[in-house]
């Protein structure tokens, strides 16, 4: 009898299924009569789906698209996400905007972000390139704190021959819809830009003669972006992040008169989040959700009802008090521990529905899409490299995982697109979109290690033997391997020498078979001739485009094949209860007859019913009176729970460094400023070369590696590993990182706490709630009340803020890593790190030290660690 | 509980099936052994100092010395003079004259070689793991291996150190991260997390200690539920442990005699002087890697102008060496201590366009130092000008199968990567000649 696995095979060998592949949207411009003006769609967000390149020349504009540019008709905007742009090329030469030329727009930056005094831009609206026989020059206008830690509209001009900076005199107020224009007026000899805030003159700077060395070179054929800055004209650098719309680029200098005006108030603009999918899309894969619906509903009602989750999950049954709840759903929804607000409104909170409705909020909330993506990134190998790859890097996708769950993208359409590995070439590692999942360097098919990681990550098969022989446990062939490899190389595929050779000795001996010969070619044919014949395919859902990839992958998500659901609900339960429906989640035969097969079946039925929907799924098992009970076995928190929880306790941003390192091997990736754990990587120091150090992202890279994170990421892995060790409380005691938790700089949520008026037990019982999320019992409660009242009436020196100040301004530059200086200038960041953030002036130091012990005692507690 | 996956056919796991074929090879290893001698491990080191030279020591300019030639006239050839050194008619590079003087206490391997393309990540890699890169296996590292194989030396003490940056090169692959190493970067700061931050005095201690103790004791008391928290309760007890025991200490390098931190001279030294610690304290591997770029701008990476001032760094490495060496022997411990130098590769007798080397994977050279090793000897040789081996060739496995023989580990071992069997080495044969 064939097992449900080697059925599987044969469907992925022979296909009876059809397969439908849907468009990716067309980027937009519209060029106006005189000016080029750029437009945010309603509810734009851009993405990294929407990161292009646009020729503006070519593209075709009918008179329609034509605006006139004082009407403002569309309420939508461009919402840039801080890792983004949109990227535009001005063809050759043209057009001439270096001497005279009017960049406008409108942005808004909401309250969230922070502005630390820099000596450059950190958040680019617009950014004009210009390239002058290899020399180039950068113009941008954004925005930066000045000393007082306010946003002010800046501009920075950058080049070959030097770098001029100068922020603008007036402060920008975040939430606030504002209109910003630069103009340039003059020659490449002398010029002079001004800059405007709501039509207002906030800035000045006179360039070349004897002003300033640097001028505007007539731009060559070079882009210009929208919301970041691109390194080498390519990569994003630090992204803008929150709101733009209606940019225009006018070829003379304009008066304030002649500005975008918009009617009404600014702060009327609405925003709305959607989806960054197409039209064509969302049509394709409602149909074929719809046909799914009616091929599941026979086995669905057969199921219905039959078991419910609480009756399959034992538990001692009692349910978790409230603030465990919270807690718990809040560190395994959104990875970080609840807020003390929201703490504080919950536990006062005296509805009926209160859980139900902080189910709702949290799932509601982008950080849905954080509590998913480190799985994610383990689970499919992503593995970018920051300096020169080695094996099994990937490119970076992280952003298009994030992404796809920001938009809660339905499940088997999330599979599809990474499987189909469509975007900008695949050999342009910066891109970090679906095309990056195809590398696999240093690998000699990346194919088959692909093939592997996806049949383990939705099919649950394991490949891992078939990679160089016939696996002699199961029935897996070597050549069944190679075979799905050719699916996803989208065609015929050579075996090397180099796949087959390895198991030399062990095949002598007879013990292991292998199904393939060097350099035998595999050749895949078209699964599409067994669909008409299918009783499963309807003819009307034929693919558009594709190939061989969307073949596999149709195969892989068809609703006609319940593993993929089943295997897809399978792990969800793992990663809201811990442990699995069926163990181990990646690699098993059958759902079998047992009552976790049964509820597992009849939850995979529902998740097809209601589209691949992820957050439906998730939403349904967190209501259960199961998964809001004790539990036999609970976990302590993950690498990236620790970190984020704790940055988010005390209110502090990482200060982390850019992933990059100006690498001159082309794999080298660059990744932003992590804002979110899982954005860091491995950091790129096999050399032991002080100089290519990152001071900071070490100091968090070194805790999150001790609690089981790995940022080199060769192979899938669904588990990680469950294991304490001392290494994690010795880094949570004297760790650099846990350092600056626990100092109470002007940074610190927790200074602004002290300096509240609130009496010490007040104090004690936010500190508590802070960081364990409960209050004090009465032990605790006298112990630290008494610890905390020395000092505490006179706590308050009534002097005013320092500014607080980059940890780090070090960036490492391979191409410099070799000169002595860049060492020196690393120690010395290094040391700064170590020391660490200045403490607040504006409390004692008697009872700062007090609190911070207060702080760093809550942060060790083993309570703190234990995700209950 | 995992379940291991059944073959339906047969009903026998992955690892059931490992032990049957394991029944099948053994047939064949006692076939083979009418021919050759069964591998017997008679190593008997304690603990191992790894001395990592990275990017690529030249060979022909330190321990494999050939004929001088000239960058000048592009003459092909060492930089250096050669020497004498203690074991009769072999000679080193003139810069090595203290560790030429103890050279009869060591092993010199001048027939190193492998066949991977000279990319630093790749070949270090390979050393380090004693693998060529699979598609499907993270390998663990010589630290994480010898960590998992022969355990912890003294309770409480870590059994791996790094003094290096962390990479996934050093890590445990496939062992999981129990066999990782604690690293530092900087002697004189010491281990990361294991001091008490710099603000932070004693008496602040004890008081973040005490509050510390109460929160422990009411979570322990309130939460019963099962022993997730006291299991992390109980580490927070070994890294206490870590803090103020003998671990701890051994960072302390300014406790030692000025004459013997003078002795082991520059950064690398202390961190060798750091290395001789800790073997006294109980850890069972330590690697020290030669990191500064100071001296000579390129490290070991000798390219253009890195050879001009090559001859530091290699006085440096002979400093430190030396001084290790001595000061092991003197407090009788490189008996049961095995020092090896090694490298991701050599680099070629010619010189680049600017006087440099590139990189050559064919030949290159290590030494092994005490572990009560029969010390003296070189093993192989390679041509006259360094270029190829041309006696003995030594693979990386077979390198690693002598590192884990001197240290008591059967080079026939086998590791388990979750149910599969993955043997220690691949295939690795030791060198018999260096034990008894």
């Amino acid at each position: 009898m064939r097992s449900r696995l080697q059925t599987l095979i044969l469907l992925l060998l022979t296909g009876s299924i059809g397969v439908w592949v849907w468009q990716e949207r067309v980027a937009h411009a519209v060029e106006a009569a005189d000016s080029f003006h750029f437009r945010g769609e309603p509810a734009e967000q851009v993405n990294a789906t929407t990161l292009r390149l646009v020729d503006v020349a070519s593209t075709k504009l009918t008179p329609g698209d034509l605006v006139p540019p004082n009407e403002l008709p569309n309420t939508g905007a461009w919402q840039f996400d801080g890792q983004n742009s949109i990227v535009y090329a001005v063809p050759g030469g043209e057009p001439g905007f270096a001497e005279n030329f009017t960049w406008e727009g409108f942005f808004l930056t909401p309250a969230s972000n922070r502005y630390l005094a820099e000596t450059g831009i950190a958040d680019r609206l617009v950014t004009q390139f210009a390239f002058d026989k290899g020399n180039w020059t950068r113009l941008a206008i954004g925005l930066v704190a000045d000393r007082d830690g306010k946003p002010r509209l800046s501009v920075e001009l950058e080049g070959f021959d030097g770098r001029s900076f100068e922020a603008g005199d007036q402060v920008v107020t975040p939430d606030r819809w504002h209109h910003f224009a630069l103009v340039h007026e003059g020659t490449a000899a002398a010029a002079r830009l001004r800059w405007y805030l709501d039509y207002e003159l906030t800035g000045e700077l006179l360039l070349g003669g004897q002003a300033n060395q640097n001028t505007l070179r007539p731009p060559g054929k070079a882009p210009f972006t929208i919301g970041a800055r691109l390194h080498d004209g390519r990569s994003v650098n630090r992204g803008f992040e929150g709101l733009i719309d209606e940019v225009r680029l006018t070829p003379r200098p304009l008066s304030v008169e002649e500005f975008l005006r918009c009617d009404g108030d600014l702060s009327d603009r609405v925003v709305v989040h959607k989806e960054a999918m197409t039209q064509e899309g969302d049509a394709f894969w409602q149909k074929r959700h719809r046909w799914a619906r009616e091929q599941s509903s026979s086995w669905r009602e057969k199921l219905a009802g039959k078991w419910s989750i609480d009756a399959l999950v034992k538990t001692n049954g009692s349910a978790i008090d409230d603030a465990a709840f919270l807690r718990r759903l809040s560190l395994t929804i959104r990875g970080r521990i609840p807020s003390i607000e929201e703490g504080g409104q919950f536990l006062t909170d005296r509805g009926v529905d209160k859980r139900q409705r902080a189910i709702d909020r949290i799932l509601a909330s982008p950080e849905w899409a954080d509590g998913w993506v480190g799985y994610w990134q383990d689970v499919l190998a992503e593995n970018p490299s920051v300096v020169f790859p080695t094996l099994n890097n990937s490119g970076a996708f992280r952003q298009w995982i994030y992404e796809s769950f920001r938009d809660n993208k339905p499940f088997d359409r999330f599979a599809t697109e990474l499987l189909l590995m469509e975007g900008a070439d695949a050999k342009q590692p910066d891109y970090d979109g679906p095309a990056s999942f195809a590398l696999a360097t240093g690998n000699d098919v990346p194919m088959a290690m692909r093939a592997h990681v996806a049949l383990k990550a939705f099919a649950a098969v394991d490949l891992k033997c078939a990679r160089c022989h016939d696996s002699p446990v199961d029935d897996f062939r070597q050549d069944q391997l190679f075979l799905l490899a050719a699916y996803l190389n989208g065609g015929p595929l050579e075996v090397p020498a180099s796949s087959v050779a390895a198991i030399g000795k062990a095949s002598e001996r007879g013990l292991i078979t292998t199904s393939l010969k060097p350099g035998q070619k595999i050749i895949p044919e078209s699964l599409t001739a067994h669909w008409s014949s299918s009783a499963t395919s309807p003819d009307s859902l034929m693919p558009v485009r594709g190939g061989m990839r969307a073949e596999l992958a149709a195969l892989l998500t068809s609703p006609g094949n319940s593993r993929f659901s089943d295997v897809i609900v399978n792990r969800v339960w793992k990663h809201l209860f811990g442990t699995a429906l069926i163990e181990p989640v990646d690699e098993w035969q059958s759902v079998g007859s047992s009552r976790e097969g049964q509820v597992l079946q009849q939850l995979s039925a529902e998740f097809v019913e209601c589209g691949y929907d992820l957050k439906w799924l998730v939403r349904k098992i967190l209501g259960s009176a199961a998964w809001q009970a004790e539990r036999p076995l609970r976990r302590t928190m993950s690498a990236e729970q620790v970190v984020d929880s704790l940055f988010l306790a005390v209110g502090k941003d990482f200060q982390a460094e850019t992933l990059w390192v100006n690498a001159t091997d082309p794999g080298a990736v660059q990744l932003p400023r992590p804002r979110r754990a899982w954005q860091f990587a491995a950091l790129p120091n096999e050399r032991d070369r002080p100089a290519l150090g990152m001071p900071v992202n070490q100091t968090v890279v070194d805790v999150m590696t001790a609690f089981g994170w790995s940022g080199s990421r060769q192979q899938p892995r669904s588990d990680r590993e469950q294991t304490v060790s001392a290494r994690q409380p010795l880094l949570l005691f004297n760790g650099l990182m846990s350092q600056r938790i626990v100092r109470l700089s002007e940074t610190s949520a927790i200074t602004e706490l002290c300096l509240r008026d609130v009496s010490v037990r007040e104090l004690v019982r936010v500190l508590f709630l802070t960081v364990l999320g409960r209050l004090p019992d009465e032990v605790e409660s006298r112990t630290f009340t008494e610890f905390l009242s020395p000092e505490f009436h006179q706590r308050r020196t009534g002097m005013s803020a320092r500014p607080p100040k980059r940890l780090s301004t070090f960036q490492p530059d391979w191409r410099k890593h070799l000169e002595p200086e860049q060492t020196t200038l690393m120690l010395a960041a290094q040391e700064r790190v170590a020391r660490g953030e200045l403490p607040t002036t504006r409390l004692t130091p008697g009872f700062r030290e007090r609190v911070e012990d207060v702080l760093w005692a809550l942060v060790n507690s083993p309570e703190f660690v234990v995700v209950p | 509980m995992k379940e291991l996956p059944r073959n339906p056919a047969t009903g026998i796991t992955r690892r059931g099936f490992h032990g049957i074929g394991a029944a099948a090879a053994a047939s064949v290893v006692n076939a083979e052994c009418a021919i050759a001698k069964p591998p017997t491990v008679k190593g008997r080191a304690q603990a191992c100092v790894l001395i990592w030279l990275g990017g690529g020591m030249c060979h022909v300019d330190t321990l494999d010395p050939k004929a001088v030639g000239d960058p000048q006239s592009n003459k092909a050839g060492s930089a250096y003079s050669a020497i004498d050194t203690a074991i009769p008619g072999v000679q080193v590079c003139e810069h090595l004259s203290r560790t030429a003087s103890l050279l009869d206490r060591g092993v010199l391997i001048r027939s190193l070689n492998h066949p991977l393309k000279v990319d630093h990540a790749d070949s270090t890699n390979l050393v380090k793991t004693g693998r060529l890169p699979s598609g499907t296996v993270v390998y663990p590292s010589l630290g994480s291996l010898i960590s998992h194989q022969r355990g912890r030396r003294a309770d409480s003490i870590p059994p791996y150190v790094v003094m290096g940056y962390p990479n996934v090169t050093r890590g445990p692959g496939f062992l999981g991260s129990r066999y990782g190493y604690f690293y530092l970067t900087d002697a004189e700061s010491g281990l990361t997390g294991l001091k008490r931050p710099f603000d932070v005095t004693e008496g602040r201690q004890a008081r973040r200690t005490e509050l510390l103790s109460l929160l422990r004791n009411r979570a322990l008391e309130r939460d019963t539920a099962d022993s997730t928290l006291a299991d992390y309760d109980a580490v927070i007890e070994d890294a206490r442990k870590l803090m103020h025991g003998p671990f701890s200490k051994a960072f302390d390098i300014t406790s030692e005699k000025s004459v013997t931190r003078e002795r082991y001279g520059s950064a690398f030294g202390q961190r060798c002087l750091v290395a001789r610690r800790l073997v006294e304290s109980g850890v069972r591997f330590v690697e020290v890697a030669y990191d500064l770029n100071f001296k000579n701008g390129t490290g070991w990476d000798t390219h253009r102008h890195g050879q001009k001032q090559q001859h530091l760094l290699i006085q440096d490495l002979d400093t430190a060496l030396s001084a290790l060496i001595e000061d092991l022997e003197l407090r009788g411990l490189l008996d049961e201590t095995l020092i090896v130098v090694a490298t991701e590769f050599g680099r070629p007798p010619e010189f680049d366009g600017q006087g440099g080397r590139g990189h050559q994977s064919a030949a290159f050279s290590t030494a092994l130092f005490g572990a009560g090793l029969q010390t003296g000897q070189v093993i192989g040789a390679t041509d006259d000008l360094g270029r190829e081996v041309a006696d003995r060739p030594v693979s990386v496995p077979d390198f690693h199968a002598t590192i884990l023989a001197a240290m008591g580990i059967d080079p026939a071992n086998e590791l388990y990567d979750g149910d599969r069997p993955i043997p220690i080495t691949d295939h690795g044969k030791v060198i018999d000649d260096l034990f008894a």
